[in-house]
């Protein structure tokens, strides 16, 4: 009996399993089409993205439009032109989807969920890379013990 | 839902700004500090960054790994113990 220890994935965020599971199956379709290397990892990017965006409230403007934004197939915002005076939320309204038209309340409760989400997706997809390595290192060595 | 917008009173906002700090990884968070609104905003845009890039990262990684994956067996191994715990 081969008894390999394999290493159970952690679910980063388990009171939401729909991070996970958007973003998974998204991963297993894209597994299915044989594009290049450098197509692959932007579909990545996208499902990353995408995942985050549908598992999160609906009442969430940058949900919204980070969806949006992969629809029209642009995944950061368009640069806001520089204003004359700048206030010190401009940077974050750039960097926040849909920041642009929020009141300084909003901004950063949008902020916040947002940050959530991001860390959330990091360590899933660190996670994912951690077990494949792990999977890949378990069946070299059960292939080199069957040898 | 509109008129408690037009009230946003500072306590709300302190609210808001502390539980943004709470978020910030702790080196980022020293540096932030009490004092300053403006340097916790600097921050979080540095952080927020940061995040984007490490997606970046982690997308390649996994296009490299997947790539080699054997994917039925590790796929089902991963849905799986995702979705259990």
């Amino acid at each position: 009996m081969n008894s390999k220890k394999k290493r159970t994935l952690a679910n980063p965020n388990p009171r939401n399993p729909m991070q996970a599971f958007h973003f998974l199956r998204s991963l297993s379709r894209i597994n299915l089409s044989t594009a290049p290397f450098h197509k692959r990892c932007r579909a990545i990017r996208r499902a990353a993205y995408a995942s985050m965006a549908r598992s999160a409230s609906p009442n969430r403007a940058w949900s919204h439009a980070v969806l949006y934004q992969l629809h029209r197939r642009r995944r950061r915002p368009v640069p806001v032109q520089a204003r004359c005076k700048t206030h010190q939320n401009d940077a974050l309204r750039r960097l926040l989807p849909g920041g642009e038209a929020m009141d300084t309340c909003r901004l950063l409760e949008e902020t916040i969920d947002y940050v959530q989400r991001l860390r959330t997706q990091v360590k899933l997809m660190q996670e994912i890379v951690d077990s494949v390595k792990d999977d890949a290192v378990h069946e070299e060595k059960r292939q080199k013990e069957e040898n | 839902m509109s008129s408690r917008r037009s009230r946003i009173t500072e306590d709300e906002i302190n609210e808001l700004i502390s539980k943004l700090q709470s978020l910030l990884p702790e080196a980022r968070r020293r540096s932030a500090g009490r004092a300053s609104a403006a340097k916790l905003l600097k921050e979080t845009c540095n952080y927020i960054k940061s995040l984007h890039r490490e997606v970046d990262d982690l997308s390649d990684r996994l296009s490299g790994l997947m790539a080699t994956m054997d994917t039925n067996s590790a796929e089902a191994e991963i849905v799986r113990s995702l979705l259990q715990s």
